[in-house]
């Protein structure tokens, strides 16, 4: 896919994005009281402004996102993207379990930014775990737009090079869908590299990156 | 029994459901709320509390930090970590500091879980 991985790192990034992403799931299965599909992995390395030709949110009316910053030995930004109003949908299903009536309108934006928090957390500690990381985070904040817009709304370039990680989830009964991403500069490649590596030397892996 | 219990979390949210299912379990209990490390350390230099639930990520001093000083205040009560952020890390530092550790969502079933491990010692 690039120069900056070998096959072997790639397909093990997506290993450990699958594995994370997978704890983030089960995290949202409990919120929402519902089972919740994923995708396989991708992975996309381009500028961040051919992101939407290639990711197809062309058909999403808006996104709504929530994102946080992490860093350790790299850095980026974890994003949890809805599509259209299933951010709401699934605010809904969260505040739906408590018995006491709620006002879900006023306590969406606060909810989002929650569930947001919850899930990205919850994966970006699996790999913080699997890598031999300690991440810092940010506090969620909420973004919306239009597919990339919510992207460069973390203030990077339009033309600036990123390595985007995606994986769709579903909860197949709500039809709701979203995106898990992550999203990182060219500067903290080698770090991810590095932690790759750490992961497939616990594996025992031949590493050969030939 | 009365018991007076302290839930710190920056998210509005997330303390309206720890509050609304412990209340539901626990209906003679009095609850505190504090939305950072600051406001939890005051509410329990002023008022006798027994059990805290907090969060790790918030603004300014992390819960972590701000539950090391409220056991200095109060010695000997339950402080549970009720967090997203379940690196190995976090989890043994709570642990050393004498903390129990939860993960979040904040459900019925993480709060059966928190009462179980309270009142089961």
């Amino acid at each position: 896919m690039n120069n900056y991985l070998s096959p072997l790192q790639h397909d093990a990034l997506c290993e450990i994005f699958n594995i994370s992403v997978g704890r983030a799931a089960a995290a949202m299965s409990g919120l929402v009281g519902e089972e919740v599909s994923l995708s396989v992995p991708a992975m996309r390395f381009c500028r961040l402004d051919e992101l939407n030709d290639r990711i197809g949110w062309a058909q999403w009316r808006h996104v709504d996102a929530v994102a946080q910053h992490f860093a350790g030995s790299f850095d980026g930004d974890a994003l949890l993207m809805f599509a259209d109003d299933d951010g709401e949908e699934v605010v809904r299903l969260m505040l739906n379990s408590l018995k006491q009536p709620v006002d879900v309108e006023a306590l969406t934006s606060d909810a989002l930014a929650e569930v947001g928090n919850v899930l990205l957390t919850a994966c970006l500690s699996a790999l913080a775990d699997i890598m031999a990381e300690d991440f810092d985070y940010s506090l969620p904040s909420l973004c919306s737009g239009k597919g990339v817009d919510v992207l460069l709304q973390r203030g990077a370039e339009p033309e600036c090079q990123v390595l985007f990680l995606h994986i769709q989830f579903l909860l197949e009964t709500k039809r709701i869908e979203g995106y898990l991403a992550f999203l990182l500069g060219v500067s903290s490649l080698d770090g991810l590299r590095n932690g790759v590596d750490r992961f497939l030397g616990h594996l025992g892996a031949a590493v050969n990156h030939g | 029994m009365s018991k007076p219990v302290l839930i710190v979390d920056d998210s509005r949210v997330s303390r309206m459901l720890a509050r609304a299912y412990l209340e539901e379990m626990r209906p003679g209990w009095v609850f505190f709320e504090a939305a950072n490390g600051d406001e939890a350390i005051a509410v329990a230099e002023r008022e006798p509390i027994e059990l805290v639930t907090l969060d790790v990520n918030m603004p300014g001093m992390s819960g972590l930090a701000a539950g090391e000083r409220i056991l200095q205040i109060r010695p000997g009560i339950h402080v549970v970590v009720l967090t997203a952020n379940v690196q190995s890390s976090v989890r043994q530092r709570a642990e050393t500091l004498g903390m129990h550790f939860l993960q979040k969502p904040v459900t019925e079933a993480t709060i059966t879980r928190l009462l179980e491990l309270v009142e089961g010692e």
